[in-house]
C-alpha cells in the first residue's frame, strides 16, 4: 500500500504554506518528515488527511484519489496522531484508547470482543497496562503521549501519520515511542512521522523527507539528506559529535 | 365531560347556576352584589384581604370558600358556572373550557359603559338579569346624586400619580371616575389616552388643584413607590391639597368606584367653598 | 479511577428515582392529597378525582418529565459538542428565541386566539433560531457557533425587554413576566400532545450524535480523522436541541439551570463519557424538574411559586459550590 501526496499547494490568507510538495509513504517503511519551524510539515499532513483544503495537487492511495473516498472509509485506512494533545474530559486511559475503534464500531452498542482485543494490543505496544484505569489528566507527559499513540494504534489502520509524536518527552520515552513506530512499520504499516530530533530521525527512520519553506528540499536515506550542506543551508546549524543513548530495560 | 353534561341538565332544570365560582377579583365583587351567597361556591382569596375587600361586602366575603385560580381547586368545587378575567389565569381557563366547564370571561373595563355591560353580562350568565339591572339603576342614581353636587364647570386638574409615575389619560375607567367628580386627570391635561409612564418633569409642568399620592402599597416600600418620595413631588404635595383614595375603589369596574367619586366630590365642594 | 456505580446500576437508580417522583407528583396538588382523593372516591365523587388526576395532574407530570429530560439531554449534548462543562441550551440562543416567539404572541394578543397559539409561536421561534445559527456560524467551529448563539440570545432578550417596555396593557405585561418565569401549572393533555412528538424527534436526533461526541473529546482534528463529520454533528446537536428544547420552552416558558447543572453533577458518575452522559442527564433532568414542580405545589407560599424561580434558586447556590470546589482544588 502506498500513500502519495503529489504537488500539494495550500494557502492561508493568500500566502503559500505548502508550495508544491510531493512525498509518499509505503507499507513497511518509517518515513521521517523533518524541517525547520514553519516549513509547512503539519499543514502538509493535514492536507493529506483532508483536514485542510488544498488549492491544487492530489492525494493518491495506490494510484486512486484518496480524498474522494467517504470519511468513514478513509478513517479505517489512515490513522492520525495530531500535535494537539488536549483531551477535554477526564476519561480513563483505556476509554481513550477505545476511541480509536470509532471507525469500526456501529452507532449504538457495546464494544465487540475484536474491539477489546485491538485495544489490548495497542496498550501492549505502548506498555500502557499499568495506567489504563487512571484518568488522562492524572497522567504524566510520557504516559499521556503513549495513551494517545495507543489510541492511534488501536485503529489498526495500514497507514499511520504522526505529528511530532515525541515532543515534550524525556529521552527514555522518546526512544520508546520511536521504537514503537519502527516496530509498527516493520510489521507492515506505512508510518510517516514529523520529527524535530535529527539524531533520532537518523537512527530510526528508513527514509527522510526534508521540507523547507513549503517545498521538499531533499529526500532519501538519512545519511544522504542530513549532510552538512543541507543542515547549514536549511537549519543554519552545523553537526557536532553525535550523542546517542540506549534505553535500559 | 360527564359532570358538565350533568350540570347542563341541572341548569335547564333550575334555569340558574347554583354553584358559581369566581376566579377574578372584579367578578368576585359583581357576583357578591348580584347573586345570593348560597349560590356562590367560591371567590378568590384576594377578596378576603382587607386591602381588597369590596365596599360593604366584608360580612359576605369572609364567610365564602376561596380559591387561588388553580384548575384543580376549581374542579374540586364542582362548579356549574365559572367566571374569570380575560387576562388572568388564562391557562386554567383554557384547561377548564377544554374539560367542558362553562367559563365566562370578562374583559377589564375602560369606562362606565363597559362596567354596565359587564354587569349585564354577568346577570345574564347567572340568570339574575333583574338584579343586574337593579344594581345598574342604583349605581346610576347614586352617581347622578353625586354629580348634582358639583359646584361649577371649571374642571380643575386632579393629579393622580400612580406607582412608577403611571398616570391615566383619556379613555380609561379612572379618568371617567375623576371626570364624574368634576375634575380632569393629569393625563387628560397633558392630552393623551390610556395609561402612560410619564417623566417627572412633564408632571411638574402642571399645577394641579388636588393630589392623591398615598396608596396602601407604600407599606412595605417598593421600587415603584420610591418615585413618590422625590423632593420635587413632595414640594408639589406641600402646596397642593391632598385626598387619599384607596386603590381598591378604582381597581375594578364595579359599584365600589362610587366610593372614589364621593371622596372627590367632597373635595370638589370643599375647594369651591375656600379657594 | 472507576466511577462509584457501574453504568447500568446508575441508570437503574435514576430511573427508579424518577418513577417515585412521578408517582408523588400525581398525588400532590391544590385539589387534595392522597387522603382527600380517596375520600372523593369513597363519597361517590370519583369522577371529580379522575378529572383532577387524568386531566390536570397527569399532563403536568408528563410535561415536567419531558421538559426536564429535554433540558438535561440537550445540556449534556451541548457540553459534549462544545467541549465545555459550562454550556447549556441557552448558550445557542434556542430558549431565548422560543421565549421571544411566545412573548410576541402575548404582546400582540395572538395568544388569545386559541390555546395552542402560544406554543406554536414558541416552536417557530426556536426553529428560526436554529436556521439563523446555521447561517451565522457557517462552516466555522465552536467559537463561531457560540458567538452566533450569544448574538441571537442578546437580540431576543433585547426584543423581549422592548415588548415589556412598550406594552400598553399592564395585564399583558404581567402575563409576559409570569410566562418568562416558567411553569407547567394547569397545562392540558393538548399541550402534551403538541409537545411530545417534537420532543421525541429532538431526542432521537440527539441520540444519533452520541458516539461522535465521544470522539470529539480528542479534539476536532482527531475526531475528523476518525471519520466524524463535524458539520453534520453540529447540525444534529443544534437541530435536536432546537426541536426538543424549543418545544419544551414553548409550552412551559423559561426554565433555566437544569441543562447546566444535571450533566455537570452526573459527569463523574458516568466516568466522564459524553455519550453515557446523555441518557443519564435525560433521566436526571426529568427527576430534578419533577422534584422542583412538586416543591412548587407543596411550599406554603401564598401565590404559587414559578418553576423557573425554583430552578434558579437551586442553580445559584450550585455555582457558589462550584467556585468553592475550584478554589479548594487550586489551593490544595
Amino acid at each position: 500500500m502506498k500513500l502519495e501526496a503529489r504537488s500539494i499547494r495550500v494557502h492561508a490568507s493568500g500566502k503559500p504554506i505548502v508550495n508544491t510538495a510531493s512525498l509518499s509513504v509505503s507499507s513497511g517503511e518509517l518515513v521521517g518528515l523533518i524541517g525547520p519551524n514553519g516549513a509547512g510539515k503539519s499543514t502538509l499532513l493535514k492536507a493529506m488527511l483532508g483536514l485542510r483544503p488544498k488549492i491544487s495537487g492530489d492525494v493518491l492511495l495506490d494510484g486512486e484519489d484518496f480524498l474522494a473516498q467517504p470519511a468513514h472509509l478513509r478513517a479505517r485506512t489512515l490513522a492520525y496522531l495530531p500535535q494537539d494533545r488536549h483531551v477535554e474530559w477526564r476519561l480513563p486511559a483505556a476509554d481513550i484508547v477505545m476511541l480509536g475503534r470509532y471507525p469500526h464500531r456501529a452507532r449504538f452498542g457495546a464494544p465487540t470482543p475484536e474491539d477489546r482485543a485491538a485495544v489490548a494490543r495497542a496498550l501492549d505496544a505502548v506498555d500502557g497496562h499499568a495506567f489504563l484505569d487512571r484518568p488522562i489528566n492524572a497522567l504524566s507527559g510520557g504516559e499521556r503521549t503513549r495513551t494517545l499513540l495507543a489510541r492511534a494504534l488501536a485503529v489498526e489502520a495500514p497507514i499511520l501519520l504522526a505529528d511530532e509524536p515525541i515532543a515534550a518527552l524525556d529521552p527514555y520515552h522518546q526512544l520508546h515511542v520511536m521504537e514503537v513506530l519502527r516496530e509498527r512499520a516493520h510489521a507492515g504499516a506505512a508510518v510517516l512521522a514529523v520529527i524535530h530530533d535529527l539524531a533520532l530521525a537518523a537512527r530510526f527512520t528508513d527514509r527522510i523527507v526534508l521540507m523547507h519553506e513549503g517545498a521538499i528540499a531533499a529526500e532519501g536515506r538519512p545519511g544522504d539528506v542530513l549532510t552538512a550542506a543541507n543542515l547549514a543551508r536549511i537549519y543554519r546549524i552545523q553537526p557536532d559529535a553525535a550523542l546517542g543513548y540506549a534505553r535500559l530495560t | 365531560m360527564f359532570t358538565a353534561l350533568l350540570s347542563g341538565l341541572c341548569l335547564a332544570a333550575h334555569a340558574q347556576p347554583q354553584r358559581i365560582v369566581s376566579m377574578n377579583l372584579c367578578t368576585d365583587e359583581l357576583l357578591m352584589r348580584i347573586v345570593d351567597p348560597s349560590r356562590i361556591a367560591a371567590i378568590t382569596h384576594l377578596s378576603q384581604q382587607p386591602i381588597n375587600a369590596p365596599l360593604g361586602l366584608n360580612a359576605i366575603a369572609s364567610r365564602l370558600p376561596i380559591n387561588h385560580g388553580l384548575a384543580e381547586e376549581v374542579i374540586a368545587l364542582k362548579p356549574d358556572l365559572i367566571l374569570a378575567g380575560s387576562f388572568t389565569t388564562t391557562t386554567a381557563t383554557a384547561l377548564l373550557r377544554r374539560l367542558g366547564y362553562t367559563v365566562i370571561t370578562f374583559a377589564p373595563e375602560n369606562s362606565f359603559d363597559d362596567m354596565r355591560a359587564n354587569i349585564r353580562k354577568l346577570g345574564a350568565a347567572t340568570g339574575d338579569q333583574a338584579r343586574a339591572e337593579q344594581l345598574i339603576a342604583d349605581f346610576d342614581a347614586r352617581l347622578g346624586a353625586l354629580k348634582a353636587r358639583i359646584p361649577d364647570d371649571t374642571r380643575p386638574i386632579f393629579a393622580d400619580i400612580g406607582v412608577n409615575n403611571f398616570i391615566t389619560g383619556e379613555g380609561t375607567l379612572y379618568a371617567e371616575v375623576v371626570n364624574a367628580a368634576g375634575y380632569r386627570t393629569l393625563g387628560q391635561a397633558l392630552g393623551f389616552s390610556g395609561y402612560r409612564n410619564v417623566p417627572l418633569e412633564q408632571i411638574l409642568t402642571i399645577r394641579p388643584s388636588l393630589m392623591s399620592t398615598a396608596t396602601p402599597w407604600t407599606h412595605p416600600p417598593s421600587m415603584s413607590t420610591m418615585a413618590l418620595g422625590h423632593p420635587a413631588v413632595r414640594a408639589m404635595a406641600a402646596r397642593t391639597p391632598q385626598v387619599d383614595i384607596p386603590e381598591r375603589y378604582t381597581t375594578c369596574g364595579a359599584p365600589s368606584i362610587l366610593g372614589a367619586v364621593e371622596i372627590l366630590v367632597n373635595a370638589r365642594e370643599k375647594q369651591a367653598r375656600s379657594p | 479511577m472507576k466511577p462509584p456505580l457501574a453504568y447500568p446500576l446508575l441508570i437503574a437508580a435514576l430511573a427508579l428515582t424518577l418513577l417515585l417522583l412521578a408517582a408523588f407528583s400525581m398525588l400532590v396538588g391544590a385539589g387534595g392529597g392522597l387522603s382527600e382523593l380517596l375520600a372523593m372516591i369513597a363519597s361517590d365523587n370519583a369522577d371529580t378525582a379522575t378529572l383532577i388526576m387524568m386531566e390536570v395532574r397527569l399532563p403536568r407530570t408528563l410535561l415536567a418529565l419531558m421538559i426536564g429530560a429535554s433540558l438535561g439531554l440537550a445540556g449534556a449534548s451541548l457540553q459534549g459538542f462544545l467541549r465545555n462543562p459550562l454550556a447549556d441550551p441557552g448558550v445557542v440562543g434556542v430558549t431565548s428565541a422560543a421565549s421571544l416567539g411566545a412573548v410576541l404572541a402575548l404582546y400582540s394578543g395572538l395568544s388569545m386566539a386559541f390555546p395552542l397559539a402560544l406554543p406554536m409561536t414558541g416552536i417557530a421561534g426556536a426553529l428560526l433560531c436554529a436556521l439563523l445559527l446555521q447561517g451565522l456560524a457557517g462552516r466555522g467551529g465552536v467559537l463561531s457557533l457560540v458567538l452566533a448563539g450569544v448574538a441571537i440570545s442578546s437580540l431576543c432578550a433585547a426584543l423581549m425587554s422592548l415588548a415589556l417596555n412598550l406594552s400598553p396593557n399592564p395585564y399583558a405585561a404581567a402575563e409576559i413576566m409570569f410566562w418568562l418565569m416558567g411553569s407547567v401549572t394547569d397545562r392540558s393533555m393538548d399541550h402534551v400532545a403538541f409537545a411530545a412528538p417534537l420532543i421525541l424527534i429532538g431526542w432521537a436526533v440527539l441520540a444519533f450524535s452520541a458516539r461522535a461526541l465521544d470522539a470529539l473529546s480528542l479534539g476536532e482534528e482527531s475526531a475528523a480523522s476518525l471519520g466524524v463529520n463535524i458539520l453534520t454533528t453540529r447540525n444534529m446537536v443544534i437541530g435536536g436541541t432546537a426541536i426538543s428544547v424549543g418545544a419544551a420552552t414553548s409550552v412551559s416558558g423559561g426554565i433555566g439551570f437544569i441543562g447546566l447543572i444535571v450533566p455537570h453533577i452526573l459527569r463523574p458518575l458516568v466516568g466522564h463519557s459524553p455519550s453515557r452522559l446523555l441518557l443519564a442527564s435525560a433521566l436526571g433532568g426529568a427527576a430534578l424538574l419533577t422534584a422542583a414542580d412538586i416543591l412548587v405545589r407543596v411550599l406554603p407560599t401564598g401565590a404559587e411559586l414559578k418553576l423557573g424561580v425554583v430552578t434558579a434558586l437551586v442553580g445559584a447556590p450550585f455555582f457558589l459550590w462550584l467556585i468553592f470546589r475550584a478554589r479548594t482544588e487550586i489551593e490544595s
